[in-house]
């Protein structure tokens, strides 16, 4: 079957080309932030880890990287809790408008970000509720929500009922079971979907642009801003540690929860 | 799944009240209030005009047309870039298909302001696609590929791959390994067997991918503003200057009713197949 080897050969080829493409410009970004020249060249002339010193001295960077962090921080936990429990409510219980909620819950999704992002500037403005880190952290909660619902509802439903049922007639209370039963089981969706809302919450961009002032500005919004006023490498230098602190969380998480469950998690 | 637990009556109401008066509060009201200022004129009356404005100028009608034609090759351009990946997922064994995974799904934990920096050293004059296409002597000059709706597009894709990839995958899986086999045996070639086994029993990944992928390219701002500038208008875009640069909100609370109800419309289409084919195989499975 000389044919068929042929052909797995060819598709192995095709496959490692469009990994290639897809990894593509996070290579050439960390290659090029090793350039020693003050201009962004790639392949660089000659190399120099100049620009990992030099980020440090960067206006306003550490400002956009503590703000990033505290937005984050603050909005990844709280998107935890409304999440769970919403989830709680929806796997477990029949109510009226359920649907409705499911419905309000997940909107955030089917909803462009960019029309997010100029209805919330809008009425957060109408409200004065602007120019705080408060607009910023809601904004995040509301967009990361559906993620954290979604994950947390698909483990609900695999959940065995049979030992809350065990839980009851042992006499264990609602928030024993919670503790003993529930919780162990949904505990690793909720790790991997904390990771997935600090991740969506650290990188957004579109929402966070029309919320943020000059003192509230996050990370990749700075980024953004030094990568069309600067020509040199430093914004690759930073790119670069970035891109690495992604694959570590990535790592992290494959190893706490599985590959499958991580790509459940991103596959929309 | 569903059961109530005994008497805890007030416990869902408990459990999703804070969830969802916290989205009414920060997402619901938002929404709803920039969908109604798209009715008012600046007297606050009611009116049509805004919509009626961006459907009789041919400018605003080009720029939905870009979005629809930028979303729709890139969802072409992502099936043709999944399948490959999908069925080697299925079929190459276990370390291939935990590489594809991922790679596959790295990026997304990347931000899309980092990737589009480096699609931007990629894909500039002097950047290393076109100076290798030079060198190889198949172009003279280098091709316009930043700022230019191809270079949007590779963007577009590289962003949404991952969204056809992950239902692709997971409809290929599915698909019995004898009935590719039985194919073979009954003497089909490789291209036949794809079209006539893998094709039609992957077409529910198919929808859903593209579906995702569709909807969210027509959504995408960051990429389009990004990778094309001033060059390429969509409808993010588009809204963007209409609220930033001109300052026009009712008409940028138009031009996003627009840009939601395109999205949803493709969503709702995916809804309603979707539902078909499922009753569709549920009757065939019965009847079997």
């Amino acid at each position: 079957m000389s044919g068929s080897a042929g052909r797995l050969f060819v598709l192995k080829l095709v496959v490692a080309a469009i990994l290639l493409f897809i990894l593509s410009p996070l290579i050439v970004v960390i290659i090029s932030s090793f350039g020693a020249a003050s201009f962004l060249y790639f392949p660089p002339q000659s190399y120099s880890v100049r620009w990992y010193h030099e980020i440090l001295e960067l206006d306003g960077l550490g400002e956009a990287l503590a703000n990033s962090l505290l937005i984050s921080g603050i909005a990844t936990p709280l998107s935890i809790v409304l999440g769970t429990t919403s989830a709680l409510a929806i796997a477990r219980y029949k109510f009226a408008g359920k649907p409705a909620l499911m419905a309000m819950l997940l909107s955030p999704l089917v909803v462009p970000a960019i029309v997010i992002g100029i209805a919330m500037l809008q009425f957060f403005r109408s409200i004065d509720f602007l120019s705080t880190l408060h607009s910023m952290i809601a904004a995040h909660v509301a967009i990361t929500l559906p993620y954290m619902v979604r994950t947390v509802v698909a483990s609900l439903e695999m959940e065995d009922e049979s030992m809350l049922e065990a839980a009851k007639m042992l006499g264990a209370n609602a928030f024993q079971s919670f503790a003993y039963v529930t919780l162990p089981t949904i505990k690793s969706s909720i790790f991997t979907g904390a990771i997935f809302v600090f991740i969506i919450s650290f990188d957004n961009y579109a929402i966070s642009m029309f919320l943020s002032d000059a003192s509230t500005t996050t990370l990749p919004i700075k980024m953004l801003e030094f990568i069309e006023s600067r020509t040199d490498p430093a914004m690759a230098a930073l790119s670069s540690l970035l891109i690495v602190f992604s694959v570590v969380l990535l790592c992290v998480s494959t190893w706490a929860v599985g590959l499958k469950r991580v790509a459940r998690m991103s596959g929309g | 799944m569903t059961r109530s637990v005994s008497g805890a009556r007030w416990a869902p109401a408990a459990l999703a009240g804070p969830g969802a008066a916290f989205m009414i509060l920060a997402f619901v009201t938002p929404v709803v209030i920039l969908a109604a200022s798209s009715f008012l004129d600046t007297g606050k009356q009611l009116t049509l005009a805004h919509y009626w404005r961006f459907f009789s100028e041919p400018q605003y009608l080009v720029t939905l047309w870009n979005s629809l034609r930028l979303a729709f090759y890139t969802t072409l351009v992502a099936i043709l870039l999944a399948y490959p990946l999908a069925y080697a997922m299925a079929t190459l064994g276990s370390a291939w298909r935990n590489t594809i995974l991922i790679v596959t799904i790295l990026p997304l934990t990347i931000s899309v302001v980092i990737r589009s920096f480096g699609w931007q050293i990629l894909l500039r004059n002097g950047g290393p696609i076109n100076q290798s296409l030079m060198a190889l002597g198949i172009i003279d000059e280098p091709l316009r590929l930043m700022f230019s709706e191809t270079g949007v597009i590779i963007g577009l894709v590289h962003v949404y791959l991952p969204f056809m990839v992950l239902p692709l995958a997971s409809a290929i899986e599915r698909i019995d390994g004898r009935l590719e086999e039985a194919a073979m045996m009954l003497g089909a070639s490789a291209f036949r067997r794809f079209i006539h086994v893998i094709l039609p029993l992957s077409v529910p990944g198919l929808a859903a991918g593209a579906t995702l992928v569709f909807t969210a390219s027509i959504s995408a701002y960051v990429t389009p503003a990004l990778l094309g500038g001033e060059f390429i208008q969509v409808m993010p875009t588009m809204v963007a200057q209409q609220v930033l640069t001109l300052m026009d909100w009712t008409f940028g609370s138009a031009v996003s009713v627009i840009l939601t109800v395109v999205s949803l419309a493709v969503l709702v289409v995916h809804w309603a197949f979707a539902a078909r084919f499922t009753n569709w195989t549920s009757r065939a499975e019965a009847a079997k």
